[in-house]
């Protein structure tokens, strides 16, 4: 397969990539071509080395072994500037917004027209307003990225690639924080850039999205090329089954309801106009739904329930009492736990080992006054690391080497080890592949299952109607409605609510 | 190609670089470490013949060993070289030890014979001749030739010895007790560099703390004291620090002010506060017991080392292993994600500010203890001294990791660069240019293992364009540079003399002043012609600066220390550590005024500046005719100062003068404080027709201000010390007098005592230098003003 496609002079060729971390191989031996005008989707479990593939092409790392080429010649690509240079734009997972800076001086950095050492400042202005003409984009370029929403953030990355003459476009999961309407945009914008000759390199584990978008697959496991598949030739059953190394039945494990008394009841909470006037209640046993589009007020909701944020006004009640919950450490001691959306910025300390960030909200128990009892923290770790079949070297290694699944599973190793009653999950599965998926759906049944409360914050409207027992939908602050009958609800009936 | 082969090699490489990373981060600074002490004792190797008390009493020792009370006893000792005090010392403990026939003889080898006559003549014997073996050998080689009835002499003389200066046990000591009091701070700043913070108010409070200390001992009783007042007063002065520290952190805590502004501003209130109780002067006044801490000894072993053992071992324990060293962890390595998992960050905040503060006040008693008094103006600097100490140990700014032995050895590399530097005679701009190179060093190191470690660096500089490869290697080649430099230099300087007798320290308050840094290049051209060298240290104002200066003029073994004490009282201590260990003291410029030290100084020279203030007090009435409002501005800190300003008033007082002193404030005694120190005046007396000065900066700054203000015709400035710059203004007409201070003269003078006291000749007590009038028609024709000297 490679060396037929490398007969043919292709846009881009990577041959051979080899490379390793300290305790990982991530990459073993692998190949990629990509022809222009077409859309290459990169599938995978969490792990499994896309990101590092992507890295190896815009410059942020150099392959310990292999070559790439472009347009059939040899290309040494050694920083972000060269892949730059060389026409490769990449928009990464994690954003590379600077906070302070405005959209259109973000969307401008490194590059600004000068003249004479002055930003030509009109130039920009109108370059923005046709790049957002062009790409569909409703924004005002002279907001700060630190007051745009995460999809808002999102759109600039994506405006910001698109402001060079890319021959080589990568999205590394492009769609995580967009609504649907913003989908379809982005994939209109693709369609009209493989129009224009540029090659897409599509990250995803969406496989709808995989499908709509893509000419062909290519599959990575274990830093291992598995495969490449023309789409129309491959089913969905069996790209799953290439990326697990597996069969897998359903997408969603089915789960016998039992929903138990009131463990949650939170009335009228408010915080400005974020969240309006918000009560709901969650009962043991059951998963409760909060579904709604990006900026609904579901994350700074829940963050008050858990005491990260002060509300304006409004009541908690745990078990029938009313709690005052302060901050968190409060929280935390009422059984209630949050799993962050942002696990980077927000779940984890990254330069500490996992053994550490597992143990930070469990201390008090470890506690043998005066020391921590490090034995009994790597023991019980371990006990989470194998039921949760968390990939470590080892547990001193630094939480920010683990692939995004392991990290959310060491998120919810941490959680769980404090055995609560009310767990949030806000959303839960964003950026984490198939099988691992699976893996905390049934995680999330098992707990219900217990007696627990869950909450579960998600914007993928499959996951909330393949969990949920009963769903409650957020707009612009407010509670727009609740759904009891989950089983009878179609994905458009949420979708009119959260819109309108 | 390859690729297949290195697949299953790849794994091991892995793993072997990873154990190779870890080696060197976690211990990387230790081999630094044993590299410099290396690399120091082999260069401060050298044979020298030893005078020091353990001399002494070795040679004792041996006398008393093979001779009997009554026998004679001839010691030798060669005029103008270390043997001459050294046969006096010796003579001396022996007569004490009952051998009353005890002689000392210190000259040239004809003195020798002579004595030898004299006991052959007198039909004596002698049993014993003793000398350090830095005394001309052919006499003694001779005697059983030349004096046959001393055929059965027994000769007594150290053999000279190749050693490291460096690795004496007394060098090894001034390390860590030059490291102590920083080193007990770091371990606070660690913790708070940890949580990526940072706190600058350490040096200030060190003041505050040693002051509240002191200041405690002092009214309960001062020197007559109980001994319990030193505990309770270091407690005292510990919890200040801590509660300042814990205000500080409160603060940070709950208003999220950068710590940095924090901590600057808690700087400036607490070395305010510690001038304010102080009223500028350092409180002596403390019972004989302080000293115990900083300078005691337990079991044998010095009370900075156990303190050290113990306070090193407590914060190593508590940082690796319990629930709060954790979540300290955790807030620098991620403040949100450590709210959100229940750490509470507030009060962990608060915590290391607490305890950096006490910290902090600890260090602050440690080197009370160790100057046996409180002096306001110490601990200046020594907050980026600490942040240098954990930053070498590997402490990242950014915070979240760090390790607390790591910051201890940091604390001893910067010491043993700095005493190292010392042994090889390298003066201050050369280790300032080392140090920094080592801590950039540290630093970068530490960048470059947050990215993956020292390997990784390596192969990515060989993997680079060219361009970063020349950068990387010209940054390498600076870097060496730098820190070969001084070494360089300092060779042709002693190959310039054939040999040199020995050194001489020299310690002044500030050698940025051009009074003292004349002095110093005066004693160093006139200890040349007899054959010293001079190792000239500036004090930079700090009492506890100057003190460590003294300790290692010590711990090196120089022939005398040349003090101009930055503080009277302070220097205490130092004075009498230098004189037990036999190395001869002498003051210029500024006396010693510390109790049971006065009498330990061989020599003082120095101005009369109370004479000259009444010269300027002369001056001022005449050119005023005794009419008007006049201005003063002041220097307390320096006892000079103060006594130009007594002989002032004295002399208008005397004479019964009309002039009224409306203003009387301080200035640092340079011109941009002179400057707004007199604009100040302006303001509130528009009026004055005089101002006196206590120096020609001040002077000089106070003629700007009323330049200014176009007051020249209504105003008579005086100043002081006829500096060039003074002898200059006066023939301007900006001053009207300036009286002459001698600083060549009092050099010399200094020097010459010391060769005096060498020799054995009486030495005078103290030398007063008077000053002249320097009016308009002496500067006229004053060649030195032309040629811009003193």
């Amino acid at each position: 397969m490679q060396d037929l496609a490398s007969n043919t002079k292709s846009l881009l060729q990577m041959q051979g990539i080899d490379k390793s971390f300290p305790g990982v191989h991530a990459l073993k031996d692998v190949s990629l071509t990509l022809q222009r005008g077409e859309a290459l989707a990169l599938v995978g479990e969490n792990g499994a080395g896309k990101s590092t593939l992507i890295k190896v092409l815009g410059g942020a790392h150099l392959p310990d072994d292999g070559e790439i080429l472009l347009d059939g010649q040899h290309v040494h690509i050694a920083t972000p500037t060269a892949a730059r240079q060389a026409g490769i734009s990449i928009i990464y997972q994690e954003f590379n917004l600077i906070p302070d800076l405005t959209v259109r001086e973000n969307i401008f950095l490194g590059q600004e027209p000068t003249k004479a050492g002055f930003v030509r400042m009109r130039d920009e202005r109108r370059d923005v307003a046709a790049l957002f003409e062009k790409i569909g984009m409703k924004m005002d370029s002279e907001t700060r990225c630190r007051d745009l929403t995460v999809a808002q953030q999102q759109k600039v990355e994506i405006a910001k690639a698109l402001s060079v003459d890319a021959r080589i476009i990568v999205m590394d999961e492009p769609t995580a924080a967009l609504t649907i309407q913003e989908v379809n945009h982005l994939f209109a914008i693709i369609q009209d850039l493989q129009d224009h000759g540029i090659g897409i390199i599509y990250i995803s584990h969406r496989l709808d999205e995989v499908f709509e978008v893509a000419d062909r697959v290519m599959i990575l496991r274990d830093g291992e090329h598995v495969g490449t598949e023309e789409i129309g030739a491959v089913s969905r059953e069996r790209l799953i089954e290439m990326m697990v190394g597996r069969p897998i039945e359903s997408e969603f494990p089915k789960r016998a309801a039992d929903a138990g008394a009131v463990r949650l009841r939170v009335e009228n909470l408010c915080r400005g106009e974020v969240v309006r006037n918000v009560s709901f209640t969650a009962r043991a046993g059951e998963v409760l739904g909060v579904a709604g589009l990006a900026g609904a007020g579901r994350t700074e909701t829940m963050r008050m329930v858990f005491g990260a944020d002060a509300p304006d006004a409004g009541r908690i009640y745990l078990d029938g009492t009313e709690t005052s919950i302060r901050n968190p450490r409060d929280a935390i001691h009422h059984g209630i736990c949050l799993l962050s959306e942002d696990r980077k910025n927000q779940g984890l300390v990254l330069g500490h080992s996992v053994r550490e960030n597992f143990g930070l909200p469990n201390l008090d128990r470890f506690l043998h006054w005066p020391f921590v009892d490090r034995g009994q923290e790597q023991s019980e770790f371990a006990g989470y690391v194998a039921s949760l079949k968390i990939k470590l070297a080892n547990q001193e290694q630094p939480a920010a080497t683990l692939s995004g699944g392991n990290q959310q599973k060491v998120v919810l190793a941490k959680w769980l080890a404090r055995h609560a009653n009310i767990i949030i999950f806000d959303e839960p599965t964003r950026g984490i592949d198939v099988g691992a998926k699976y893996e905390i759906y049934l995680l999330m049944n098992k707990l219900a299952a217990e007696g627990k409360a869950i909450i579960m914050i998600s914007s993928e409207l499959p996951e909330i109607l393949g969990m949920s027992d009963r769903v409650i939908v957020m707009h612009e602050g407010k509670i727009k409605g609740e759904i009891v009958d989950v089983a009878n609800t179609r994905q458009e009936d949420i979708l009119s609510m959260a819109i309108t | 190609m390859t690729r297949k082969q290195k697949n299953p090699a790849t794994k091991r490489n892995v793993e072997n670089n990873r154990m190779k990373t870890e080696l060197l981060n976690n211990y990387g600074m230790l081999l630094v470490l044993v590299g410099l002490v290396g690399l120091f004792s082999v260069l401060t190797l050298e044979r020298k013949v030893p005078t020091g008390r353990n001399a002494i009493d070795e040679v004792v020792q041996e006398v008393d060993h093979r001779c009997e009370k009554s026998d004679t006893i001839l010691v030798i000792g060669a005029a103008g070289k270390p043997s001459a005090p050294f046969a006096k010392n010796v003579g001396d403990v022996l007569q004490q030890q009952g051998f009353g026939n005890t002689q000392v003889v210190v000259g040239i080898p004809r003195d020798v014979r002579v004595a030898l006559n004299s006991i052959r003549d007198g039909e004596g014997t002698l049993a014993a001749v003793v000398s350090n073996g830095d005394v001309a050998h052919r006499v003694i080689d001779a005697i059983p030739a030349d004096f046959p009835e001393f055929a059965g002499v027994q000769v007594v003389a150290l053999e000279k010895r190749l050693r490291s200066v460096f690795l004496k046990p007394g060098n090894l000591l001034a390390i860590v007790n030059r490291i102590v009091v920083i080193a007990v701070i770091a371990i606070g700043m660690t913790m708070v560099i940890i949580t990526a913070g940072i706190d600058l108010s350490v040096g200030s409070l060190i003041a505050l703390s040693a002051v509240v200390a002191t200041l405690f001992m002092k009214k309960m009783g001062g020197l007559d004291a109980p001994n319990w007042t030193i505990p309770v007063g270091f407690l005292l002065g510990t919890l200040v620090c801590g509660l300042l520290g814990a205000t500080a952190g409160m603060i940070i805590a709950w208003s999220r002010v950068a710590a940095f502004i924090m901590t600057l501003t808690f700087m400036m209130v607490a070395r305010g506060l510690a001038r304010l109780l102080t009223n500028e002067y350092s409180i002596y006044q403390v019972p004989d017991g302080l000293p115990w801490l900083g300078r005691g000894h337990s079991l044998g072993i010095p009370n900075t080392v156990i303190l050290l053992v113990i306070l090193y071992t407590i914060a190593h324990i508590f940082m690796s292993r319990t629930r709060l060293a954790r979540y300290i962890y955790a807030v620098g390595g991620n403040v949100e994600a450590a709210r959100l998992s229940g750490v509470p960050v507030k009060f962990v905040t608060v915590f290391v500010y607490t305890v950096s503060g006490l910290a902090a006040g600890l260090g602050g008693c440690i080197l009370a203890s160790r100057i046996g008094s409180g002096s306001p103006a110490i601990g200046q600097m020594f907050e980026l001294y600490v942040i240098a100490a954990v930053v070498v140990g590997g402490t990242s700014l950014f915070g979240g990791s760090g390790k607390i032995l790591g910051t201890l050895i940091g604390a001893f590399i910067i010491s043993v660069i700095q005493n190292g530097m010392n042994s090889l005679h390298l003066g201050d701009p050369q280790q300032l240019v080392v140090l920094g190179t080592v801590i950039l060093g540290a630093t970068l190191l530490d960048k470059f293992r947050s990215s993956g470690g020292l390997f990784k660096l390596l192969r990515r500089v060989g993997e680079r364009s060219g361009r970063t490869k020349v950068a990387f290697a010209a940054l390498c080649v600076i870097a060496l540079t730098a820190t070969i430099l001084p070494f360089a230099r300092s060779k042709p300087d002693d190959s310039l003399l054939p040999k040199t007798r020995g050194t001489i320290g020299v310690t002044c308050s500030n050698l940025a002043n051009p009074f003292f840094k004349l002095i110093a290049e005066v004693m160093e051209d006139e200890a040349r012609k007899h054959g010293y060298t001079v190792l000239a240290r500036s004090a930079d104002q700090d009492p506890a600066r100057q003190n460590t200066q003294i300790a290692d003029f010590v711990a090196q073994e120089c022939d005398a220390v040349f003090l101009n004490p930055v503080d009277s009282q302070a220097v205490g201590q130092a004075v009498k550590d230098a004189h037990r260990a036999g190395i001869p003291v002498f003051t210029y410029d500024i006396q010693v005024s510390a109790k049971g030290a006065v009498d330990l100084i061989v020599s003082h020279i120095g101005s009369d500046n109370f004479q000259g203030g009444r010269l300027a007090g002369e001056s001022m009435m005449k050119a005023t005719s005794d009419t008007g409002e006049i201005a003063l501005i002041t220097y307390p800190e320096a006892t000079s100062g103060v006594l130009r300003v007594d002989g002032f008033k004295d002399y208008l007082k005397e004479h019964n003068s009309r002039l009224k002193i409306v203003a009387e404030l301080a200035a640092e005694g340079d011109r941009p404080s002179g400057l707004n120190v007199a604009t100040d005046i302006l303001q509130t007396h528009p009026g004055i027709v005089g101002i006196f000065a206590i120096n020609d900066p001040a002077g000089l700054g106070a003629y700007s201000a009323i330049a200014s203000e176009g007051k020249t015709d209504q105003i008579t400035i005086i100043g002081f010390d006829a500096s060039p710059a003074g002898k200059q203004a006066v023939f301007e007409k900006k001053l009207y007098d300036t009286p002459q201070q001698y600083p060549r003269k009092m050099a010399r003078g200094t020097v010459r005592a010391f060769i005096k006291y060498l020799d054995g000749e009486d030495v005078s007590k103290q030398t007063f230098l008077p000053c002249t009038h320097y009016y308009y028609e002496d500067s006229a024709n004053d060649e030195s003003r032309v040629k811009e000297q003193w």
